[in-house]
């Protein structure tokens, strides 16, 4: 299963992946520059499933590459800063280009992140909820600081995966993809060149 | 943070400067084909100052830096930045202060209102504190950052969305060795997923920093692709045997972006010596040279997820021979789109329908590379004021008295864009090419078809172009029109034994710089052919000056390890450990070179580069 995280720069991207996988955090954690992931086995209703992770790099003049990584994506996570009004700008526009680009072929959480600078927090949580709802997405706090929220948002993310899968019947994705390739065969619907050039970059 | 936390910190500080220092105070630097093993660090900043200052270049860039500074950016440039300055090398005590963000942050700063059109973007913050660590004064920092963005091409990768970066590659992905190409394909670890940070930040975001250090050695001097792409293969090549029996991709890359810049010092430095000795083959100089037809990154997907091959050497022969790149791939669905959309937008131009290509351009972005962008990123580069090859430290351009027009390199260092050096047999027009002054980038090909516009410099292109008629100069695609370009050898080579070898004249020459010189720009004797063969081994004196005048054509050959350096005699010995550990593995390459081995007993042979 390929769940990729995007955000703007600095939202925490890299270190909620490496509390999710390694269960560590870095302070000083270096700036992304190119797209990485880890992965690592989660039991989900009884089911061993392998969740790769992947971490992109935030900048905007990076977004040319994003579809690689987020287009046989099985979920997004979709990063902001609770203390930082911007990043959950920029959340939206990855709504809005991943519906455009892959449609509803992909489960989207919304994640706020750094819980634990709730006295910074400058994003009410009630916005970015309703605005997780108005577009059926989950949302979640976390804080890859402390650990917080963290397990739960990819446990739940994978568990949503596993629930459409089954409601699609295994049909939306082409046999033998393994979730581990950074791109795939396009499956967007009706996916001509021009509609998906429409998406926001 | 409480007590102990503290406490903690402030050992891992103290250790953290203790490497650091280690890393800095002792290196290993990269002067022209050369290493020079276990030397004090501060020759590192002679050197770079003296690729800096030579003809006055990068000086003059350095000097508009309180300019810069003065100029506003923009404020997402100014966020971004912000954001970056406390998440480049936070390992690094320099970075960790107030003063070193503070410092990089202006020079960061200086760069966006600089370059307006790259502005800046994640990737220069490694770049520019690699600068910084050696080079101390902001000013000299900001002038080497402009000269490897803008004079040696680095910016070009970091244009709007990356077109460039995708071809190279997409270039990796061909001169890479073919079976490993193949392997990692099949297993879809292909070079976007561990390349693209190497290639954006001089491999300083994900190896130490004495690592990207002597790349940069080589990238201030030199253009940027030549070394960055022999480094990469060299990793690969060096990781071949690991990399071949996995079958897993993510056990690939995190292998190549995570254990191979792990790997002890000195296996390390003898990856960069062994990658910069290697001197491409044909094949490899003609993809090099070739961006038309590169495949997108999003392409590259495509073909790998459907198991379509590659295109092979086959392709590049038919290519040239044929006059047009031949696919033997199916053609993929950005480049359908994109060569109707340039035949579109050439219509529209006749036509007086600028739109159409706007919008049409705009509907293909984000989707990684058209051909059109190609075509701005060409213009572009052409009409940029890119500094001529012979701007290379001095080391290459002595006067060119030959006749030959294949191999010589201008002279003319400080003209601007168009060259006004013979261009070589492959290019009929060689005033328009300016081959030997152009980077690597001008010779971005462009289907003369599908050119828009009418610049002058589209033309010029066009004429660049593979596949436009070029002789069939197939077994010496890179002695043309820039042997200089494709190889170092050829820069530096003087055409007779007793062509006055300039010496550059450094603004603000110290006694130190005056060593460098010594060290750079001794007289060297005179270049022996085999064919289109450098025949001759590069050789390093071990102590003594070197004797054979007729040695190499290596103006470092007669690098005198003298007084200046003789206070690094300690450092050097154990130098020579290492170099003898290698001189087996030297031996073999020289004599593949059927050298005329002057050097004689007292020389121990250093590993050649001259391909770099």
């Amino acid at each position: 299963m390929k769940i990729v995280l995007l955000g703007e720069g600095r939202v925490g991207k890299t270190s909620l992946m490496a509390r999710f996988i390694h269960n560590s955090f870095k302070e000083d954690q270096q700036a992304t520059i190119q797209a990485a992931f880890m992965s690592r086995q989660l039991q989900i209703d009884s089911q061993q499933v392998e969740v790769a992770l992947w971490d992109t790099a935030g900048q905007e003049r990076f977004h040319s590459l994003a579809p690689l990584y987020y287009r046989d994506a099985d979920a997004a996570l979709l990063v902001y800063d609770i203390t930082d009004r911007d990043t959950l700008e920029r959340v939206r526009h990855w709504v809005k280009e991943l519906r455009t680009v892959v449609g509803d072929a992909i489960v989207l959480t919304i994640v706020g992140n750094k819980s634990d600078l709730a006295r910074e927090r400058t994003v009410p949580e009630q916005v970015s909820a309703e605005f997780a709802q108005s577009i059926g997405a989950q949302h979640v706090s976390v804080s890859a600081k402390t650990g917080q929220g963290i397990e739960a948002a990819v446990f739940n993310t994978a568990q949503k995966v596993l629930a459409s899968r089954k409601e699609r019947g295994a049909s939306g994705r082409p046999p033998g993809s393994t979730g581990r390739r950074p791109g795939g065969i396009v499956i967007a619907e009706g996916g001509g060149g021009s509609d998906r050039g429409s998406s926001c970059c | 943070m409480d007590a102990s936390a503290t406490v903690l910190q402030i050992f891992r500080n103290i250790l953290t400067i203790k490497q650091e220092d280690d890393q800095l105070r002792v290196i290993d630097l990269q002067v022209g084909s050369q290493v020079h093993n276990r030397v004090p660090g501060n020759l590192r900043t002679e050197l770079w100052l003296s690729c800096l200052h030579r003809k006055g270049v990068g000086s003059g860039y350095a000097s508009q830096y309180q300019a810069m500074l003065h100029k506003g950016i923009s404020e997402e440039a100014a966020y971004d930045i912000e954001k970056d300055v406390g998440r480049t090398f936070p390992g690094l005590a320099k970075f960790a202060t107030a003063e070193g963000k503070e410092a990089l942050e202006r020079v960061l700063r200086a760069y966006a209102a600089f370059d307006t059109e790259v502005n800046y973007c994640q990737g220069m913050n490694f770049l520019a504190a690699l600068l910084l660590i050696w080079l101390p004064r902001e000013a000299d920092a900001f002038g080497a950052l402009v000269l490897i963005m803008k004079d040696r091409g680095l910016r070009e990768l970091y244009k709007t969305d990356m077109i460039m970066l995708q071809a190279r590659l997409w270039q990796l992905g061909k001169i890479m060795p073919r079976h490993l190409a193949r392997h990692m394909d099949q297993h879809c670890a292909i070079p976007v997923l561990y390349a693209s940070s190497w290639l954006l930040t001089a491999f300083a975001s994900d190896f130490p920093i004495f690592f990207s250090s002597r790349v940069m050695d080589i990238i201030l001097a030199d253009r940027y692709l030549e070394a960055m792409m022999k480094v990469v293969v060299g990793i690969l090549k060096a990781c071949e045997k690991r990399l071949l029996p996995m079958t897993d991709m993510e056990k690939m890359v995190d292998f190549l972006r995570g254990e191979v810049p792990r790997w002890p010092h000195d296996k390390l430095q003898e990856l960069l010596t062994e990658a910069l000795a290697a001197e491409w083959t044909p094949e490899q100089a003609v993809v090099l040279e070739r961006t038309e037809g590169a495949e997108s990154v999003v392409d590259a997907v495509q073909r790998v997820a459907s198991n379509t091959p590659q295109g092979t050497e086959m392709e590049e022969e038919a290519a040239e021979a044929g006059g047009t790149p031949t696919k033997s791939r199916p053609k993929l669905a950005s480049f359908s789109w994109a060569s109707k959309l340039s035949a579109a937008s050439s219509n529209a131009s006749s036509a007086g329908q600028p739109n159409l290509l706007q919008s049409l351009t705009g509907s293909l972005s984000g989707f990684g590379a058209s051909l059109p962008s190609y075509y701005d990123a060409a213009k572009q580069m052409t009409s940029s004021s890119l500094s001529p090859l012979g701007d290379l430290l001095g080391l290459f351009d002595s006067p060119k008295t030959s006749p030959e027009p294949a191999a010589a390199p201008s002279t003319h260092a400080d003209s601007t864009s168009h060259g006004d050096s013979p261009a070589g047999s492959r290019q009929p027009d060689s005033h328009q090419l300016s081959s030997s002054h152009a980077s690597d980038e001008h010779r971005v090909p462009s289907p003369a078809g599908m050119t828009r516009g009418n610049d002058r410099e589209q033309s010029t292109l066009g004429r660049g172009q593979l596949g436009s008629g070029q002789p069939s100069g197939r077994h010496r695609p890179n002695r043309s029109d820039a042997e200089s370009m494709v190889s170092w050898g050829s820069f530096r080579e003087p055409e007779q034994a007793d062509a006055p070898t300039q010496t550059p004249n450094f603004p603000g020459q110290t006694p130190a710089n005056d060593f460098l010189i010594r060290l750079c720009f001794t007289p060297s004797g005179h270049r022996s052919h085999s064919g289109d063969r450098e025949t001759s081994p590069d050789l390093i004196s071990t102590g003594e000056p070197s004797q054979g005048g007729d040695a190499s054509e290596d103006p470092f050959h007669h690098v005198a390890l003298t007084e200046p350096l003789s206070q690094a005699q300690m450092h050097r010995d154990k130098g020579k450990k290492q170099r003898a550990a290698v001189s087996d593995w030297e031996d073999s390459q020289i004599s593949g070179f059927a050298a005329d081995s002057s050097g004689g007993s007292r020389h121990v042979p250093m590993r050649r580069a001259a391909g770099v």
